[in-house]
């Protein structure tokens, strides 16, 4: 059986980002704190859209904030 | 777990509640509410009230009454301490937990249709459960408690969903 499971770095690049908090990622995104609190604790994987948005936010590749991993299990 | 330790929990709590979290709380809530007015009316009515079309006419009507005032009281309120947020639109996640509560409330309110047909059929037959049915009108009965419990099973999902911030878990 294989589990599928994006991580990402939103929690570094927010600090990273002069301690951006995750109300200004989401005012910024256009989605509710908690929606940005579910995407960073990996427990809700967002639209293309959205996951495009947060790396636009960030001047980073898509790659460099999320990560596919599939694991066997 | 010491009182400062509490008020952090507490505190974390409250920073992880949603505006829309707090909506459907309030909307569980007055649900709950015409739930207990309903079931509290027949419980406390005499056989021959149960017994009148009328009056369980009437009551449907408060029932209604109820309903519609419970939920201005709510909108007032979420109006009052909301920031604007109430005329913000869902985002996609909120969206899709509402696409979850919404599945559940179907499937509840079909049950229970399914159930009254079948009521009514044994009914009309003068066979099995219709004859010891417990109410007269029980068939309306059943559609009505299907109608607010599917109610209840929507908001309830929707903020089970959205406490667990997982929607496929």
């Amino acid at each position: 059986m294989a589990e599928c499971a994006i991580t990402n770095q939103i929690k570094t690049l927010r600090f990273m980002a002069g301690e951006m908090t995750q109300k200004e990622l989401a005012e910024r995104v256009g989605v509710t704190r908690q929606t940005i609190m579910a995407i960073e604790a990996a427990k809700y994987s967002p639209s293309l859209e959205v996951a495009f948005k947060i790396a636009q936010v960030f001047g980073e590749p898509l790659e460099s904030v999320f990560q596919y991993q599939h694991r066997e299990l | 777990m010491t009182s400062n330790e509490k008020l952090k929990v507490l505190k974390a709590l409250l920073d992880s509640l949603s505006f829309r979290d707090l909506t459907l709380s309030l909307d569980l809530l007055v649900t709950g509410a015409v739930v207990y007015f309903y079931a509290s009316s027949l419980m406390m009515a005499t056989a021959e009230q149960l017994a009148s079309g009328v009056w369980i006419s009437q009551l449907l009507v408060k029932v209604v009454g109820v309903s519609i005032a419970l939920s201005i009281v709510s909108q007032l309120l979420l109006e009052l301490v909301s920031d604007g947020e109430v005329d913000q639109p869902m985002d996609e996640r909120e969206k899709q937990v509402s696409l979850v509560g919404n599945k559940y409330a179907l499937w509840t309110l079909q049950a229970g249709v399914c159930f009254a047909i079948g009521q009514y059929a044994f009914e009309q037959n003068g066979m099995g459960i219709a004859e010891r049915a417990p109410l007269p009108f029980f068939t309306l009965h059943i559609m009505v408690g299907a109608f607010l419990l599917a109610e209840l099973v929507n908001y309830a999902t929707q903020l089970i969903r959205n406490r667990m911030v997982t929607l496929y878990g």
